[in-house]
């Protein structure tokens, strides 16, 4: 295998739930439960789910924004959550996010030149004049023109927005990139020149991708690998063309398969879902899927899949596999 | 042929900002007819919520006004009746899903009063009828245990199930023509398919006409049966369809397809229009397409172009066509 670059074992984030006046802890939101999976240097890996899966949460874990409750993840060899916060500091220069509404994550007080400058002076690179070259460079880059400098956020479009927001992350020359649904907020014209971009600036800068979203078209067509997420747990696993042409999980096959196609003529089988996903704080007892699944068998209620190797390159957690 | 449920003449409306107007609509034209899905589809602000808050009349007004037209539902021209009267046919005869289930219930009251209301306003029907109606209502939509969610607050309940709410209150009374504006576009795929499906079933069982606004191609794909895309305030192109998927003609239409990442090949690279949609008013002559349009000529700079005939219910409101349709 190539250079791991990301590296998440067993990854678990519990929330406590705290009631009454005393504010004791009830019990735990298993957000994220016992996730695992590694990006390799140059690779963009897909996380996909629908909301509340939690696979923003595994993001921000992997940012280090939140501290995992067990489990680790692996940076280039190191253990993130054992750094100090200052040791943390200097490792975030490789570590940037996008995420995912470009209205709500720019600061609407500061100029581009500003937004720009702040990872730059935060991790002292260069001297004034250098960094405003550095700024200038970046927004070419990313498609912006120099000349909006000191404009404000609220003077850009939507589209143009997250080019800021890419730029913003991309100007410390980061190694991984965490783009959490980066495109959902933009138009369908406006989403393919952001996708372009950002294979153009993988291209450009060795980047690495974890690509959060829930949209599995674009998945497919930026990501090489995917992890399929459903109520915190990693449901199936592998390179992104065995998930498409060879679905084996449930969720898998029934989130494929209710996707609108855009093609009048295609008329599919659709597997549809009963009922909506359980809660996060009372999962259920054995497979997370199991109150949906077409497929329920008994061994399903009582005791929880374990992620098992199928073909090269492709892991699912499901009882009919094992 | 086929009655007319809804018919749309010349509908413009204007938007004011400080001292200057902005038209946000342009003299739109369109049918609804009955048993008839009809999809919009456009970007954001390129004007079809404004096109059907006009129908509904519920264009806040400042800033917005209908400046022209005519919007007639069977005959009646929905804009010269009074308040009152378009009160009988809001939610009666015409109703309304919102994009956002989250926002469109009021939190204060229960499901059951929200949905109570609607037919004790509309229906003759006695308090404890319209419980029972309403009860009927949230089975019909797929929400299990009714009786009990008849009593819970929205908060209570899930984003899909909202959405199953808002569509219960929207089909209470048995409208004639459902607009649906977005009504999946904040929910997750299965729910989503859920949704679509429901919706679908619903129309058989009816025969209601549904305006279905979306911008989600896929979507209406799967549900309309006649599509009008939107840009930059104008209906740029007409099509059923199979017409407008497989044999689109205008050069936007073709663009917003194939930017579209596909599931079934892979491309290396995905298409995209450059640029973005103009600002409402920043365009004053010629095609409002033109600075993003691979194929534009001199002629698209200096006149508008106008929606033509390709053939028989194909339009299209491009200079490259204008020959084709017999007109020039």
């Amino acid at each position: 295998m190539s250079d791991t670059l990301l590296d998440v074992q067993r990854l678990q984030v519990h929330f406590p739930i705290k009631k009454g006046i005393f504010q004791r802890t009830q019990g735990y939101v298993k957000a994220v439960d016992d996730v695992s999976f590694t990006i390799a240097k140059g690779e963009t890996f897909g996380l996909v789910g629908e909301s509340g899966c939690g696979k923003s949460t595994t993001g921000r874990t992997v940012m280090n924004l939140i501290k995992p409750s067990g489990g680790q993840v692996l940076f280039a060899g190191e253990n993130l959550s054992a750094l100090s916060p200052k040791e943390m500091l200097s490792r975030r220069v490789d570590l940037q996010m996008v995420f995912q509404d470009p209205y709500a994550s720019l600061n609407p007080r500061l100029t581009v030149e500003q937004i720009l400058e702040e990872p730059l002076t935060a991790h002292q690179v260069g001297d004034a004049a250098e960094r405003k070259r550095t700024i200038e460079r970046m927004m070419e880059v990313c498609g912006l023109n120099p000349a909006y400098l000191k404009r404000y956020a609220h003077e850009f479009s939507g589209g143009q927005r997250q080019r800021i927001c890419i730029a913003r992350a991309l100007i410390l020359k980061p190694k991984l990139i965490v783009a959490d649904e980066p495109v959902s907020a933009l138009d369908v014209s406006i989403q393919s020149q952001i996708l372009n971009l950002l294979q153009d600036l993988q291209q450009e800068f060795q980047l690495t991708y974890l690509f959060i979203s829930h949209d599995l078209a674009v998945v497919k067509h930026l990501c090489s690998r995917v992890g399929v997420m459903y109520l915190g747990r990693m449901a199936e696993i592998g390179a992104a063309d065995n998930i498409y042409t060879n679905p084996l999980h449930p969720y898998t096959k029934s989130l494929l398969s209710a996707i609108p196609t855009a093609d009048p003529r295609q008329k599919k089988e659709r597997i549809l879902l009963r009922g909506e996903v359980p809660s996060p704080a009372n999962p259920p007892k054995g497979c997370a899927f199991v109150t949906r699944c077409p497929s329920a068998k008994d061994i399903c209620k009582h005791e929880r899949p374990r992620v098992s190797k199928v073909e090269d390159d492709h892991l699912v957690a499901c009882h009919l596999f094992t | 042929m086929q009655d007319i449920m809804l018919e749309v003449t010349d509908l413009t409306v204007n938007f004011r900002n400080d001292d200057t107007e902005y038209t946000v609509v342009n003299s739109i034209s369109f049918q609804v007819k009955k048993g008839e899905t009809l999809g919009l589809v456009g970007e954001s602000g390129c004007g079809k919520s404004v096109t059907s808050l006009s129908i509904m009349r519920l264009v806040p007004t400042p800033p917005g006004r209908i400046a022209s037209g005519e919007i007639r539902y069977k005959g009646t021209n929905l804009l010269s009746l009074k308040e009152k009267e378009m009160n009988a046919v809001r939610g009666n005869e015409i109703s309304m899903i919102f994009q956002e289930p989250m926002t469109s219930l009021t939190p204060v009251f229960t499901i059951g009063r929200q949905l109570d209301e609607v037919i004790l306003l509309h229906t003759d029907l006695s308090k404890k009828a319209a419980k029972a109606k309403s009860i009927e209502m949230l089975k019909l939509v797929g929400i299990p245990r009714a009786e009990e969610i008849y009593s819970s607050y929205p908060h209570e309940l899930s984003g899909g199930m909202r959405q199953r709410v808002m569509i219960a209150i929207g089909l209470a009374c048995e409208p004639q023509l459902l607009i649906a504006d977005e009504p999946t576009t904040a929910l997750d795929v299965t729910i989503q398919a859920q949704i679509l499906d429901l919706m679908r079933e619903l129309k058989e069982k009816t025969d209601t006409s549904i305006l279905f606004i979306t911008h989600d191609l896929g979507v209406v794909a799967e549900m309309c049966d006649r599509v009008i895309v939107m840009y930059a305030g104008e209906i740029v192109e007409e099509a059923d369809v199979d017409t407008l998927f497989h044999d689109p003609k205008h050069p936007y239409t073709c663009g917003l397809l194939e930017s579209i990442p596909s599931m079934h090949e892979k491309k290396h690279r995905l298409f995209s229009i450059g640029g973005q949609v103009p600002a409402a008013g920043s365009i004053q002559m010629g095609c409002r397409f033109r600075d993003r349009c691979s194929k534009a000529f001199d002629r698209c700079e200096k006149e508008d172009p106008e929606l033509v005939p390709l053939s028989s219910g194909h339009f299209c409101r491009c200079w490259l066509y204008a020959e084709q349709g017999g007109r020039s």
